[in-house]
């Protein structure tokens, strides 16, 4: 089991070389993406490797010269790697539609990127509606024929088949080894599922599917005993590129079990119906998957989802881990705080900004909420 | 030299009246207009809310008018207080916290019937308005408008057409009888009507000096927003126009002698609009032209006044804030060359994220393609807490030496 996780942590913080890497063994292209919602097993099916782009941090400071202050550090980040050069071995960008700093970061990497090619996916905000749907798909399939025309392949629907097949064992993988570590019946923390997570996200698919199932075989048919009296902890917000909370928690005395991040729970959320024409089966995961608070369904499902599933997996306390300027996590967080407490259930916010200023601050409130609860 | 009367805009008195009636007759009892109230996002199409009699009122007018009352701030508070960053959108802010203690120059808007939301001017309305949408508990109609960055495509074209339809069923819901299309071919050669005429207003700033500023401009705005499609614009841009040209004939202009020609990027900061309208005309510097009012009739190309509802999908979706920004620097380009213009000066507004970030891109298109100086001032349209005098004024007069 520890080669399997030592390659998800060597992959996960050393995302770029790994995909370059890949590219250099395999001669094929990568394509960098954006968000939960960017169509990888098109962009898989077209021979490439889609690489979410989450920014590697350090500050770089290239980006200062083309966003302002109150932008979010993964916009920042992110457009840092690619002003330093090291996105270069990228061969192209897709920008699926989501936020208001992400539509405008997708301008500026189509203005500034050197000899690699860049596509916007408009992808409807609207998720609840016949004709949103409709355009989902038709947003996809100018997608797929713009890849092929970029890419100089053909698209096959056996090619779209098999990238969901593959897909589907990753989702799968994913959320069945967090529900087996929230449960006591794989010894894996929250924060290596994390890290896991984050391997995924660099790494081509079919290795990935392999090693996750490799990992499924660890999982124990009955829960091991607790670990002690751990307060079962909530987290949730937009990505979290901060590792080193999930041990902060665990050093407080608490314990991670539902983890809703944009790269972990609601990235694994719902497959593809595999059944189904791969192509409008893509684009009808997106209007069913746990949703982003960029998209628009129902009034209350994304606060309906968390409290649901913190009375499932019976949560004491949710942290919010907002992104600062973050605008959409940062609307939805009085309405869902409040539907929390209604069911009993605390709260407690904290803006995560750069990496520095997370450790001291992030400990001393995680250890006055654990006190709380 | 014009004495300070004749200065002033005489149709300044009139747009008043208008739109204080027109907040008097929103804020009387529904029993008594039997009119149902919609909230609409100020990029949002208003002409079929008038073709069905529904009063639309604007949040974001409202935040101007507590912004410039300077009675945006205590308001954002109120919503930090409630749970919401100090870094979201000032306008939303205000708004939430006045809907929850009736707050403002009016003391609160009048309660909806109906919330409108079309995403063509920034995601923040979205959530916004589902904020709205729990807190007044009313139907939410979501106009989903996707950004053209580098085109309208097809597939855009169809999927918007069919929200206009979806609008229209709405709206028939909501008000409980038939959509008049009668009344809507009317008010949509109306909105056209308002929008070629303050087209022209905006126009007669090519003049030297120009005969107002876009600090005018910011104000005469309100109408374009939340009456378009009624008479009462039409007449009241009718109105303005000939004045604008009289002062043209007279050699009115506000500032005096009009030695340099700027122009704005971004909403204003309505709190600080009489500083800069100093601050700039005692370097006898006047602001002739903005990127901010002229988008209520940027889209007149893609308008077809004899089917206005056929129309409305490309038009509303084509708006400047809903394109890349390579396109929004060559508005500004056009602009520059347009109204003779010396320099550009960009509002970094903390405030609106879509219209502020990729304004360093711009400003070096703009540079490279038209050589003109640009200024990059950071702010926030309602949130006097963002705003440092003394370093916006420092800049200010570096900028005005390159001049």
């Amino acid at each position: 089991m520890k080669d399997v996780l030592d390659r998800f942590e060597e992959v996960a913080e050393n995302p770029q070389t790994c995909a370059f890497e890949w590219k250099k063994e395999t001669g094929r292209p990568v394509v960098g993406t954006f968000c939960s919602y960017a169509p990888e097993e098109i962009i898989y099916a077209a021979g490439a490797l889609p690489y979410r782009m989450l920014g590697t941090g350090g500050a770089k400071g290239y980006s200062d010269a083309y966003l302002q202050s109150y932008c979010c550090s993964v916009v920042k980040n992110t457009l840092d790697d690619l002003l330093s050069g090291e996105l270069d071995f990228l061969d192209g960008a897709v920008f699926p539609h989501t936020c208001d700093s992400v539509q405008r970061l997708s301008d500026i990497f189509r203005l500034n990127m050197k000899n690699s090619f860049h596509l916007d996916a408009v992808l409807p905000a609207k998720l609840d509606t016949p004709s949103a749907a409709h355009y989902m798909k038709s947003v996809l399939e100018r997608l797929a024929g713009d890849l092929e025309e970029r890419l100089d392949t053909r698209v096959t629907k056996q090619d779209l088949t098999d990238a969901v097949l593959v897909f589907n064992r990753i989702r799968n993988g994913l959320r069945t080894l967090a529900d087996a570590g929230m449960d006591n019946r794989i010894n894996i923390t929250a924060g290596e599922l994390h890290t896991i997570s984050r391997g995924v996200t660099a790494m081509d698919p079919a290795e990935a599917a392999d090693l996750l199932d490799r990992l499924c075989t660890f999982i124990q048919p009955k829960a091991e005993p607790g670990s002690g009296p751990s307060k079962r902890i909530g987290l949730t917000g937009s990505v979290c590129g901060v590792p080193s909370v999930y041990e902060t928690i665990e050093q407080a005395g608490g314990r991670v079990v539902l983890d809703d991040f944009c790269t972990t729970e609601r990235y694994t959320d719902f497959a593809v119906d595999e059944s189904a024409d791969p192509l409008p089966a893509i684009a009808a995961r997106y209007l069913k998957k746990a949703d982003c608070p960029c998209k628009h369904s129902s009034l209350y499902s994304r606060g309906e989802r968390i409290v649901e599933k913190a009375e499932k997996r019976g949560v004491k306390g949710v942290i919010f881990l907002l992104l600062k300027f973050c605008d959409p996590h940062a609307f939805d967080y009085p309405y869902i705080r409040d539907m929390l407490e209604l069911k009993g259930i605390k709260s407690m916010v904290f803006e995560l900004d750069d990496e520095q200023s997370v450790h001291a601050q992030f400990r001393t409130r995680c250890e006055a909420f654990m006190e709380m609860l | 030299m014009a004495t300070p009367d004749e200065k002033k805009i005489k149709a300044d008195k009139r747009l008043r009246e208008i739109m204080t009636e027109y907040y008097i007759e929103a804020k009387t009892p529904k029993e008594q207009t039997g009119k149902k109230i919609a909230w609409i996002t100020s990029g949002g199409p208003v002409e079929p809310l008038h073709a069905m009699d529904v009063i639309p009122i604007y949040p974001e007018n409202y935040g101007a008018m507590c912004g410039a009352a300077k009675m945006s701030t205590e308001l954002c508070e109120k919503a930090e207080e409630m749970g919401y960053s100090s870094d979201l959108c000032s306008y939303a802010r205000g708004d939430i916290a006045s809907a929850a203690v009736n707050g403002g120059p009016i003391g609160g808007l009048p309660e909806p019937d109906m919330l409108i939301c079309c995403n063509n001017i920034c995601g923040t309305v979205l959530k916004w308005y589902q904020v709205l949408a729990r807190y007044f508990d009313v139907p939410l109609f979501v106009l989903d408008t996707p950004v053209c960055h580098t085109g309208y495509e097809k597939e855009t074209d169809i999927y918007v057409r069919h929200q206009i339809g979806e609008y229209v069923a709405f709206l028939e819901a909501v008000c409980g009888r038939s959509f008049d299309y009668d009344r809507m071919d009317e008010v949509g050669t109306l909105s056209v009507k308002a929008q070629k005429l303050w087209q022209k207003v905006l126009d007669t700033t090519v003049n030297k000096p120009a005969p107002m500023t876009c600090f005018d401009a910011f104000f005469h705005l309100a109408m374009i927003v939340t009456l378009r499609g009624t008479q009462t614009a039409v007449d009241y841009y009718e109105l303005l126009l000939e004045e604008m040209n009289d002062r043209i004939c007279k050699g009115i202009s506000k500032v005096e002698p009009e030695r340099y020609r700027l122009i704005w990027d971004n909403l204003p900061v309505w709190y600080k609009m009489r500083w800069f309208s100093d601050k700039f005309g005692a370097h006898n510097a006047g602001f002739v032209a903005d990127t901010y009012t002229s988008g209520w009739c940027g889209t007149l190309p893609y308008l077809d006044e004899n089917d206005f509802l056929g129309s409305m999908a490309e038009s509303y979706t084509r708006i400047f804030l809903n394109t890349g920004i390579d396109h929004m620097a060559d508005n500004i380009v056009k602009m520059v060359e347009k109204y003779d213009a010396d320099g550009v000066v960009f509002h970094s507004n903390r405030s609106c994220k879509p219209y502020s970030f990729g304004q360093y891109d711009i400003q070096r298109i703009v540079g490279e393609k038209t050589g003109t100086p640009c200024l990059m001032i950071e702010a926030d349209m309602c949130d006097e807490r963002k705003f440092s005098e003394t370093q916006v004024e420092t800049r200010i007069d570096a900028f005005i030496e390159m001049l």
